[in-house]
């Protein structure tokens, strides 16, 4: 067998495993991995908050692409997460001024305050967070619709969801300052949309999807997002030592420590709120 | 010659220890893109595709084969097959409701180049405004092809990751219009990528998009009509070591180095052979048959110039 015929094999070689590999690829292409893990940070990149339809009932996940940077790290695949299992961090980098202007109300901070946003366009060292109903066939919801409603906000501050247009005003769909909690989008949508923190703090948002069926009956889903807004560098494992959470072992944790040493059971302050209600600093 | 020639194939083949180490190349083509603003759109059988309402990004690869960069419009319904197109078979539709008039223009969006009562046209970031909602798109990029590098501009592109860059370099359409390309930014000023407006075209007429993203943004035209808009596309590009026939390392200069095994290769590979000039344009016509006819040798009866 002479020179050209022996390459030509291996030509074919190769193209068969490229063939098959691609075929390979090609199975894992809807979901991608799931998300084993109890809890993730969801630090920057593309991200999007899907709702999908599946047997007869609506579900929401959120659906982190390669690229993505989760827990510091770098996702080699895309990635599906259960709602709870992300937290989704907003850095200082999200900070900004609120504009001039009664547009902005909704934001639930006053001119020149400081809102927390992210954005809806990708801004390097934040999640660029969209919105997807992508996944669900259109006809088997009336007017091709689902409703989102925020059903509950736990957290420090307010919380909204708008658009900006071509030229820069805002289009709110979501406004806890405003008593906005509900907004209809159409199927087939994939799309970013700002999502603004008036204060710093840990926020739990219960949203709920529901949709009328054009057989009659409703389908609906409710889930849990978690936010993490903060105006300080994220620490993403604990310092030992570091008592009270400031970043720094020093006099402070030791005073805490002493105050604390001999307790064998933890105790509650005596104003603790859990119910599920919004709260303001 | 046909003795050093078999071994050359030979060590190309079956010899990786003679192979090239990896290296980065710098790759890029030029593309046209074809917007129709408010005009009545082109009949007949060899017309583009009119592209409107629906969601429909640029999309830019580089594939095995090369580059591939294609118009990219979602099915019309949920489910149903998208529609990719070469840019020269697709028209990108600014029908009425993509159309503004102010009776002033904020002082931050100047840049459009708008004049306050005059209209003028924008291709929407956000969707469900009736108009066409254009995005860029870098979803089908084979990362594992790509190498990073760090282009160095503030509007978001500042770090080592890997980049596509669309460089603006022509804007052909009606008299006294300007384009323009920018993202609004949630209560901060726009981030503006293109503006012909200030100072024409520029080196700051640039946008950039990391491998495996999608993003949309606002498309500018102060004129009703037809536009042709050139952008050069590159991004660097990781030659495997495989990639035997993009680096000779037995002398002469036919090492080409672009991470693309193409006519040019192998026009140098065949000025070697046959101990002529290197055939430098395989876009030449003549050229390029030649280098055809040359290819037909080899594969027929084992080097070129056979017969």
């Amino acid at each position: 067998m002479n020179t050209l015929t022996l390459l030509k094999k291996r030509i074919a070689v190769l193209l068969i495993s490229f063939i098959m590999t691609l075929g390979a690829l090609a199975e894992d292409h809807d979901h991608g991995h799931i998300y084993e893990g109890a809890s993730a940070y969801y630090l920057a990149e593309h991200g999007d908050f899907e709702i999908g339809y599946e047997d007869g009932e609506l579900e929401m996940h959120i659906h982190l692409h390669a690229g993505t940077i989760v827990d510091g790290n770098v996702l080699e695949e895309d990635t599906s997460f259960a709602p709870e299992q992300l937290v989704v961090v907003a850095t200082e980098t999200a900070e900004i001024l609120r504009p001039d202007g009664s547009d902005w109300q909704p934001t639930g901070v006053d001119v020149n305050e400081t809102l927390w946003v992210l954005p809806q366009h990708e801004k390097e060292g934040l999640p660029a967070l969209g919105f997807s109903t992508h996944d669900i066939d259109t006809g088997l919801f009336v007017e091709d619709q689902i409703q989102l409603r925020l059903r509950a906000l736990q957290g420090p501050g307010d919380f909204s969801l708008w658009e900006d247009n071509a030229l820069g005003q805002p289009i709110f769909y979501i406004s806890s300052y405003a008593g906005q909690t509900s907004a209809v989008f159409p199927i087939g949508l994939h799309a970013h949309h700002n999502w603004g923190f008036s204060a710093p703090g840990d926020y739990i948002l219960v949203f709920e999807a529901t949709a009328d069926l054009v057989t009659g009956g409703s389908a609906e889903a409710l889930s849990i997002y978690r936010f993490k807004v903060t105006d300080v560098p994220l620490r993403l494992q604990p310092l030992p030592g570091d008592v009270n959470g400031d970043g720094h072992v020093d006099e402070h944790d030791l005073h805490i420590v002493e105050d604390n040493l001999g307790e064998t059971a933890p105790t509650w302050p005596a104003n603790s709120n859990l119910a599920m209600e919004q709260t303001h600093h | 010659m046909v003795p050093k020639q078999i071994s050359l194939v030979f060590l190309l083949a079956w010899c990786p220890a003679l192979w090239a180490q990896g290296h980065c190349a710098r790759v890029f083509t030029d593309v046209t893109f074809r917007f129709a603003i408010e005009t009545p759109v082109p009949d007949g059988p060899n017309a583009p595709m009119a592209l409107d309402l629906y969601h429909t990004d640029l999309d830019l690869s580089f594939r095995p084969s090369g580059w591939e960069v294609v118009v990219s419009r979602d099915g019309v319904v949920t489910g149903a097959t998208g529609l990719d197109l070469l840019p020269v078979d697709a028209l990108l539709v600014g029908n009425p409701a993509s159309r503004w008039v102010l009776s002033s223009i904020p002082p931050t969006f100047d840049f459009i180049g708008a004049r306050p009562g005059e209209p003028f046209w924008i291709l929407p970031q956000n969707a469900g405004t009736g108009a066409l909602p254009l995005g860029v798109a870098a979803e089908r990029a084979d990362r594992g092809r790509l190498c990073a590098w760090n282009p160095g501009d503030p509007r978001g592109a500042d770090t080592e990751d890997l980049w596509f860059e669309m460089r603006l370099l022509q804007v052909r359409g009606p008299a006294d219009a300007n384009f323009a390309m920018w993202q609004t930014a949630g209560g901060s000023a726009p981030v503006v990528f293109v503006s012909t407006h200030e100072g024409g075209i520029s080196a700051d007429d640039v946008f950039y998009l990391s491998a495996g993203s999608h993003v949309h943004m606002n498309w500018g035209f102060t004129q009703l009509g037809f536009y042709e808009i050139d952008f050069r596309i590159a991004t660097v590009l990781h030659c495997e070591e495989w990639l035997t026939a993009d680096w000779v390392p037995l002398g002469g200069p036919f090492y080409n180095g672009d991470c693309q095994v193409d006519f040019r290769d192998f026009a140098h590979l065949a000025a070697q052979w046959l101990n002529i000039p290197a055939i430098d344009d395989p876009h030449d016509p003549e050229d390029n048959q030649a280098l055809l006819l040359l290819v037909d040798q080899w594969l027929e009866c084992g080097y070129p110039g056979c017969h």
